[in-house]
């Protein structure tokens, strides 16, 4: 499992105000950007099990019904809108995270049933269930009696 | 904004920062390394509202202090999925950890708010009554 692009220097992260985890900016390419928000990337787990794929993603902040989940090809995206949670009226005396949207993409080396793919969003995290094709379904070729 | 000694704030910065050196979390922070969770903090006339990035995290998972001038957030993310043979990607910190936030001054425990949702915790602390800043009226004579 790659992700389309190399992970970027983390040790390169500035050490000040703006906070120890800084939030890594998604790739900015494919389009151009609808929102004036930034757009981060998403730290995510992949693990393989039995059946395929899992990916975790913490999302915080992203809520089920702007979130998209695309396959094309073995191109994967996720993406989510965030909105602003910074309380109104106050001023900002510490700042450790920005809020904006999320989005990452996936190249996925294996051949990926996505009829069958599940996404489930709860507390800010995604996981995604991506089952591994089967060889045999994907050979199966209906042969009409005639 | 940052460095004059006349603003308030800046003394919880820097405590925050010796804070979470002093704990060197080995846990949540994790890949980007730095602690968990982050936080925002606001500042008004009544009172302070802090916001934080806890993913994954739920009301049973995250135990909220409040004393005097301190706020603690204390938790434990959970570990891998299970039947996990192998991984690709580790990005997200699990385990416990602890945060502790000294504030500018000391709020009100009896009317702490908190609200959780979507992995992001919302948090609203009052100044007490008696400690705000009054505005003293000069009459004319």
């Amino acid at each position: 499992m790659q992700d389309e692009h190399q992970t970027q220097d983390e040790a390169n992260r500035e050490e000040g105000m703006e906070g120890p985890q800084e939030k890594l900016p998604a790739e900015a390419e494919g389009g151009e950007p609808t929102r004036s928000r930034p757009t981060f990337r998403p730290r995510c787990d992949i693990v393989e099990t039995d059946e395929g794929l899992v990916i975790l993603a913490d999302m915080p902040g992203a809520k089920a019904d702007t979130l998209d989940v695309s396959i094309e090809r073995r191109e994967l995206t996720i993406r989510a809108e965030v909105e602003d949670h910074a309380p109104e009226g106050m001023d900002l005396a510490l700042r450790e995270y920005r809020v904006g949207d999320w989005e990452r993409r996936f190249r996925i080396p294996v051949e990926i049933d996505a009829d069958r793919i599940e996404a489930k969003l709860r507390d800010g995290v995604l996981t995604l269930t991506l089952p591994r094709a089967e060889e045999a379904q994907a050979r199966r070729v209906e042969v009409g009696a005639g | 904004m940052f460095r004059t000694s006349t603003d308030p704030f800046y003394e919880m910065r820097r405590l925050t920062r010796q804070m979470d050196r002093l704990m060197s979390q080995p846990a949540a922070g994790a890949a980007g390394g730095g602690a968990f969770p982050p936080m925002n903090v606001h500042a008004g006339p009544d009172g302070i509202a802090i916001t934080a990035e806890v993913p994954g995290l739920s009301a049973d998972d995250l135990e909220i202090s409040v004393h005097r001038d301190t706020v603690t957030l204390k938790g434990q993310r959970d570990a891998a999925p299970e039947g996990a043979k192998a991984w690709h990607r580790r990005e997200r910190g699990t385990g416990r950890f602890v945060r502790t936030l000294s504030l500018p001054y000391a709020v009100d425990p009896e009317k702490v708010e908190a609200s959780l949702a979507d992995g992001v915790l919302k948090l609203s602390l009052h100044r007490p009554e008696a400690d705000k800043p009054r505005r003293i009226e000069v009459k004319a004579s």
